[in-house]
């Protein structure tokens, strides 16, 4: 039986990295009792693979991982069980059955949606500021430096960005909303879209940035589908 | 000043989950309504600390007493020291933030003498003064414990009661009569009175209520009491029974990777194998073993509790458990279906069977360790290390077999007695067991990797309360020689060779059998900046030695000082329970080249802690020779 979870990260966890969060959850499988399935050899690995991993830092309310049980149980029962054992920091929200042969979630998933609230050093008004994202969107093109195994290389994200909206708060606090592309495809990250911002002269305090994934998906010709929306 | 801190520093500093204590089955309470409120101080990181089978231990003893609260922190990496700093914020506890002065007891733990300077960086950073003379009323009780506490002195003027021993007793002791003391006085510590009170339970040494004088040379004159009742020696606490002693089967998983990242079972304590550079091998005595009945069960709680997937079956020298067989096979046969594996943290060559090494060590099946300790069968005699070369080219033969490529030894250079004939041997071993390897592999039809032997040379530091107690450390420049010609005998690209750090074993030595006059040398040092000395990019030994010297002490007195066995040593009022006679005749033999056995599997050699202390030898298996016949 192949299920597939929504999890989140909550303030508590979010320095946790992928790798310590592959064990912690490994680790609240086998206390939870769930009927993992593990791979043969001489170093058995439980069968769990992740979607897009989240960077350190940032926290979460819409993560997926698959799952293989050894044989069928029903859903509401692991679930409960999971939510008793997961440690501080961790959360499922739900869980579903997945055709075995589903698409795995790696290769699916290609949306992200963050949400990053930003302090500005002054005071900024809606009209300012849907000018300042405007004026961004405008350019055919926003080079960002990257960090790749060949050294520092020029990235254009403008075509990773299908939606970027932005709120006033409370006088210099500032929501933003962004859809970016993520997965095999292509990466943004949401500090490169702020930094552009930044370039375009919005006075953003680097210090108090918070990053939050709202979701990952899948996008097709009706709109964003959530990995759980294509499930058996 | 959580959020300030998780908002604003951590962001900023390596590995954020060093300074959050929000792992699984991490002990939170009510900070208003507990009767004690002490921490646990580990004087290095997140990741070697949480790596310490005693701080887990204590953590959790403490803990389980509903009325008592037990902490932990750790020393803060230096970027984390910088952030601290740059904030003003004192170093807190990682459950609950808050700053070490706040504490009623701050307990250290001392495993090795190079991160005493981190205790004194600690307690500054968590605004506790340095010198225990300076805390007043309103300050924590700073207690400490753990090996290095065997031989307090160097430490004396910082820490305010050492707890000598096995902490699993006298820790709730202490802790209770803190607790009571408090309450007697609404809430107020009378820390004179508190001390005084201290002395009273078996194995807590109070160093304000001792003085030791000395003589012109240096050396020790008399250690006087300087209370009433302060005994003349604080004999060490110790478990008669292991089956009924505390362990921690709900132990914390930290998020992330630790040392040792799995569950430790703790199957017998001591090791009377009686290596003469051994200090544990001293302090721990007897042997004491837990029953195989009480290992599954702790076991099965730590597997459920904690939900690892490696059970680590933990002592000083665990293949010499004698139900060491039939408990991994149990345990094999019980978890293997879960993914779950068992090893041992260490080999020892000659009491090991290879297929059981093969079944276990399923995952690090790369490198296999040794430790030989000496190049040469008369030195090994020397310091008492029952290996031979026969067991070494056994145990290399059947692990080439078995499908390993990489064999490390493990030697020390600078024993007593070591010439370079010695060296010699430690070369010849390495290519031996090379040539043994290709020997195996041309069998094999010379499939797989090549074989590797990697040597790791350590300078041997002469430890209180050993039989080389009295020897002095071989001269820093002559360990460098002798470091240079081994080097020099090495000329093969499959066999490494690794050094450790001379200077730092010189530092090491000077603290090891180190006095109360040692304390200024610390603070000065710390002073000028040494901190997380055991760490190389940060050790300063330039600094350490201006730091001994402006306080008017000699670094290579201390190191290179011979003792008589006449002379008082600073450690002279704690007992171990071996006897100081013993270790006379030991180094005798030693100089004698005379070896001795263990008393587990032949007579007992009088070492004194079965006769002196109410303990004895506890073998679950019997004697191993009794089960042979
Ligand atoms: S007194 Fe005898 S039996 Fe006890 S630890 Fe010492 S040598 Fe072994």
């Amino acid at each position: 039986m192949n299920l597939r979870v929504k999890y989140g990260k909550t303030d508590q966890g979010k320095f946790i990295s992928h790798l310590d969060l592959i064990r912690a959850w490994e680790r609240a499988f086998r206390r939870a009792k769930t009927p993992i399935s593990y791979s043969q050899g001489f170093n058995p690995h439980p069968k769990v693979s992740f979607g897009s991993a989240l960077a350190v830092g940032l926290t979460s309310t819409g993560e997926y991982m698959d799952i293989v049980l050894k044989s069928n149980f029903p859903i509401q029962e692991i679930k409960g069980e999971l939510a008793k054992y997961l440690p501080a920091g961790l959360i499922v929200y739900d869980i579903k059955e997945i055709d075995p042969k589903a698409t795995p979630l790696m290769a699916v998933i290609n949306r992200a949606k963050y949400l990053v609230r930003i302090n500005l050093m002054q005071e900024v008004n809606q009209q300012e500021l849907d000018n300042i994202l405007l004026d961004l969107l405008k350019q055919e093109k926003i080079v960002v430096l990257r960090n790749t195994k060949k050294g520092l290389r020029e990235r254009d994200i403008r075509s990773g960005i299908f939606e970027l909206e932005a709120k006033v708060k409370d006088r210099n606090k500032v929501e933003l909303e962004m859809v970016v592309e993520t997965g095999s495809g292509g990466n943004v990250r949401p500090e490169e879209v702020v930094a552009a911002l930044q370039e375009k002269g919005l006075s953003i305090e680097s210090e108090t940035i918070n990053i939050h994934r709202e979701g990952l998906y899948i996008s097709s010709d009706a709109g964003l589908n959530t990995p759980l929306s294509v499930t058996a | 000043m959580r959020q300030l801190i998780e908002n604003k520093i951590l962001p900023k500093v390596e590995k954020p989950l060093r300074y959050l204590g929000d792992e699984w089955n991490v002990e939170k309470k009510d900070w208003d309504s507990v009767r004690l409120k002490t921490v646990f101080a580990f004087p290095d990181i997140y990741e070697i600390g949480m790596s310490h089978l005693g701080l887990r231990i204590i953590y959790h003893l403490v803990n389980d007493r509903k009325d008592f609260l037990m902490e932990r922190t750790f020393a803060p990496w230096t970027d984390m020291e910088e952030e601290l700093k740059k904030n003003n914020l004192p170093l807190f506890s990682i459950e609950s933030y808050k700053p070490l002065n706040e504490f009623d007891v701050v307990a250290f733990t001392l495993q090795y003498e190079m991160s005493f300077s981190n205790i004194l960086n600690m307690l500054d950073l968590g605004r506790v003064p340095v010198w225990s003379s300076e805390r007043g009323n309103s300050d924590p009780l700073v207690i400490a414990g753990g090996p290095c506490a065997y031989n307090p002195e160097p430490l004396a003027d910082f820490i305010d009661a050492f707890v000598i021993g096995e902490g699993e007793e006298v820790t709730l002791e202490v802790l209770d009569i803190i607790a009571r003391h408090k309450e007697a006085r609404n809430g107020q510590l009378e820390r004179d009175q508190l001390l005084e009170e201290l002395i009273g339970v078996p194995g807590v040494y109070v160093p304000k209520f001792y003085q030791a004088d000395y003589l012109p040379d240096g050396k020790v004159k008399e250690i006087q009491t300087l209370h009433k009742n302060a005994p003349k020696t604080i004999a060490k606490r110790y478990m008669k029974n292991l089956d009924t002693a505390f362990f921690p089967t709900k132990p914390i998983v930290p998020y992330l990777e630790v040392v040792h990242d799995r569950a430790m079972l703790e199957v017998l304590r001591g090791c009377t194998r009686g290596c003469r550079f051994c200090q544990a091998g001293m302090l721990y005595r007897p042997v004491r073993e837990r029953h195989p009945e009480v290992l599954k069960e702790q076991a099965e709680k730590l597997i459920r509790n904690t939900g690892y997937n490696e059970i680590s079956l933990t002592s000083l020298s665990s293949s010499d458990y004698t139900c060491i067989e039939p408990v991994i096979k149990e345990l094999l046969d019980k978890y293997n279906e879960e993914g779950i594996g068992i090893s041992l943290p260490s080999l020892r060559v000659d009491s090991f069977s290879m297929g059981l090494a093969n079944q276990m060590q399923r995952v690090r099946k790369s490198s296999l360790t040794f430790a030989p300790e000496a190049g040469t069968q008369r030195l090994r005699d020397v310091i008492n290390k029952g290996v031979t070369e026969e067991n070494l080219m056994q145990v290399s033969e059947a692990a080439f077999r078995e499908g390993w490529h990489k064999i490390k030894l493990y030697f020390m250079l600078g024993l007593p007695t070591e010439t370079n004939e010695d060296l010699d041997g430690i070369a010849d071993l390495a290519y031996k067991v090379l040539v043994l390897g290709d020997k195996v592999r041309r069998e094999q039809g010379v499939k797989g990797l090549q074989p590797q032997v990697t040597i790791s040379v350590a300078g041997f530091v002469p430890k209180a309360h050993t039989p080389f107690q009295w020897v002095p450390q071989t001269r820093l420049a002559e360990l460098q020689e002798k470091q240079q010609y081994l080097r020099s005998k090495i000329r093969n690209k499959r066999v490494t060779f690794n050094y450790h750090d001379a200077q730092l074993s010189f530092i090491e030595a000077i603290f090891a059998k180190g006095d109360r006059k040692l304390g200024k040398a610390l603070f000065t040092a710390w002073q000028k900046g040494c901190k997380f000395d055991g760490w190389s990019q940060h050790f300063k030994y330039e600094t350490w030695l201006e730091a001994i010297k402006e306080v008017g002490l000699d670094p290579e007195w201390y190191a290179y000082r011979e003792l008589d066995y006449n002379d008082i040593l600073p450690w002279e009022h704690i007992n171990i329970g071996v006897k100081k006679q013993y270790l006379i005749q030991e180094h005798q033999k030693a100089m004698e080249t005379a070896v001795t056995g263990d008393c587990r599997f032949k007579d007992c050699t009088v070492c004194g802690i079965c006769q002196d202390f109410d303990v004895a030898l506890d073998l679950k298996g019997g004697k191993l020779g009794e089960l042979k016949s």
